[in-house]
């Protein structure tokens, strides 16, 4: 059972510069000293007044222009950003594909980092130890892993990080773009994987510029724009308008930031 | 406070530390040992020579409070900035904050247990008397755990908020140090001045932290002073985090 519900949901950030983070210009006003108006704290609006309800088996797929708010709304799927206003329920365990090496450590050997990982992840060490033979035949490094993981290739890292990250099946998943790690036929094996845990989550939460995945995978999506929601409706709708609005160019391409999708 | 459910977070950050400090180092910890061992051996013995006291009185009392006022003032300076440091895990899992202090007061605790093989040392070597008073140790170490948990905390959430505590925190530790009692015994000063060790909290809690080791007793002006910082302060702090802690991720 998960469910996920935002009522009117708004998320401020608080822009905070060199002065407004001074104490010194917190006493002088305290003191009534005046302050002009570029002094005071300037507050960017991420999400404004955001309705949203998700129930087991829903797929959501969050598409929009960089700055539009995906990721803000995903931390706040994720419990990492209280809302400023309005209300989040998330109910049910949450597992963030935002970062996959969180809690690893470079120092350490491989097999202690499918410890160190999992632990980060909630898992008692009991089952994290329980885990570790299989995680570790998943990410294919053999030997490798009694050696610290600074001695590995970028790509082996991150087929370690993936091969953790998703061996424990959340309730709730959140993902901001699609990841793929290692060499071509790792994608392949990674991308089984993935689709696997999507399977068995009761909810996805996605954001990515890839509209055929989103197509593919989703059941529900949200066009934001500027915070607020554009749209909302099922993937072909929704899609179709936001293809509309912003017909297909070849500079689309350079915009997306692509977040862990590195192959080497 | 749920952060204490998370404590294999809390122990793993803690030890990172320590590893990464002392990774492929071939003594290793021993270093935290050593390096304490020769700072007490230095001081305390040029302490003796000016104060023209004997040493067998002096080293004891400079070396068991040198440990632990090193002990209080790393946990607060690492505490102003370990939500910077730590800011990354904040911002992609839902976790609460009071891990990153656990962690710093338990590393912290570590390089303490080291460093209480200088002061089994300096009991043995020093014939510090072994008496019942030495079991004040359990008490004065958790009413210590406790304000250090509140204080990190409110250290924390301060120095992530308004940057320039962090500078004024670090400074003001120096300052304290020399009218904190750590180099100097109370009775160096005139009675009359004794009012800066009364009513300095950092002096309470290192006489709270130091007179079990030496077997000495604590004064109930200590017991109070301690009790009633620890759990009046812990009240006020609570009240503070319980309003500020859901806006402390966007100030990191």
């Amino acid at each position: 059972m998960a469910r996920i519900s935002l009522r009117q949901v708004v998320v401020d950030f608080p822009v905070i510069n060199a002065a407004s983070q001074s104490l010194q210009l917190r006493l002088y006003q305290a003191l009534g000293g005046k302050l002009t108006s570029s002094h005071r704290t300037v507050v960017v609006r991420a999400l404004d007044g955001l309705d949203l309800n998700l129930n087991d088996g829903d797929r959501l797929g969050i598409i929009g222009h960089n700055g539009s708010g995906k990721t803000t709304l995903l931390r706040v799927l994720a419990g990492v950003y209280p809302p400023s206003a309005g209300e989040a329920l998330i109910e049910g365990s949450v597992s963030s594909f935002a970062d996959m090496t969180l809690g690893m450590d470079p120092e350490s050997t491989g097999w202690d980092n499918i410890i160190f990982r999992c632990a980060f992840m909630g898992l008692s060490f009991a089952t994290a130890k329980k885990l570790a033979p299989v995680i570790g035949e998943f990410s294919e490094l053999g030997d490798y892993l009694t050696l610290p993981t600074r001695t590995y290739s970028t790509g082996m890292f991150l087929r370690l990080a993936f091969a953790i990250s998703s061996s424990i099946e959340p309730n709730i998943l959140i993902m901001d773009e699609m990841i793929g790690a290692g060499d071509a036929q790792f994608v392949q094996k990674a991308k089984r994987r993935l689709h696997e845990l999507i399977g068995k989550a009761n909810i996805l939460a996605i954001a990515s510029h890839d509209m055929t995945l989103i197509r593919d995978l989703c059941n529900k999506v949200i066009w934001l724009e500027h915070g607020v929601i554009k749209q909302f409706g099922p993937p072909k709708t929704i899609i179709a308008a936001y293809r509309n609005a912003n017909p297909p160019r070849d500079l689309d391409k350079a915009e997306d930031d692509g977040c862990a999708s590195v192959e080497s | 406070m749920q952060g204490a459910f998370n404590w294999r977070v809390a122990h793993l950050l803690g030890i990172q530390q320590l590893r990464h400090r002392f990774a492929r180092s071939r003594l290793g910890q021993t270093w935290l040992t050593l390096s304490t061992a020769l700072t007490i051996a230095a001081m305390g013995g040029v302490w003796s020579l000016l104060w023209k006291q004997p040493l067998r009185e002096l080293l004891p009392f400079v070396g068991v409070g040198i440990i632990m006022w090193s002990f209080i003032t790393q946990v607060l300076t690492e505490c102003t900035l370990i939500f910077i440091t730590h800011g990354h895990f904040y911002r992609n899992q839902k976790m609460n904050f009071s891990v990153s202090v656990y962690s710093v007061i338990y590393n912290n605790t570590l390089v303490l247990a080291y460093n209480l093989i200088i002061v089994v040392v300096l009991i043995i070597a020093f014939g510090v008397p072994i008496n019942w008073y030495q079991l004040q140790i359990v008490p004065a170490f958790v009413l210590t755990w406790i304000t250090m948990a509140w204080s990190g905390y409110i250290i924390a959430m301060a120095c992530v908020r308004y940057r320039d505590i962090i500078q004024l925190i670090t400074s003001w530790l120096q300052v304290l140090f020399w009218v904190t009692p750590v180099m100097w015994k109370p009775d160096f000063i005139p009675a009359q001045y004794h009012f800066i060790i009364d009513y300095n909290p950092f002096a309470q809690f290192l006489n709270l932290l130091r007179n079990p080791f030496l077997g000495e007793p604590v004064s109930s002006h200590t017991w109070l002073s301690t009790s009633a910082i620890t759990f009046g302060g812990g009240i006020l702090a609570l009240l503070l985090i319980g309003r500020y802690q859901r806006r402390i991720i966007f100030w990191i």
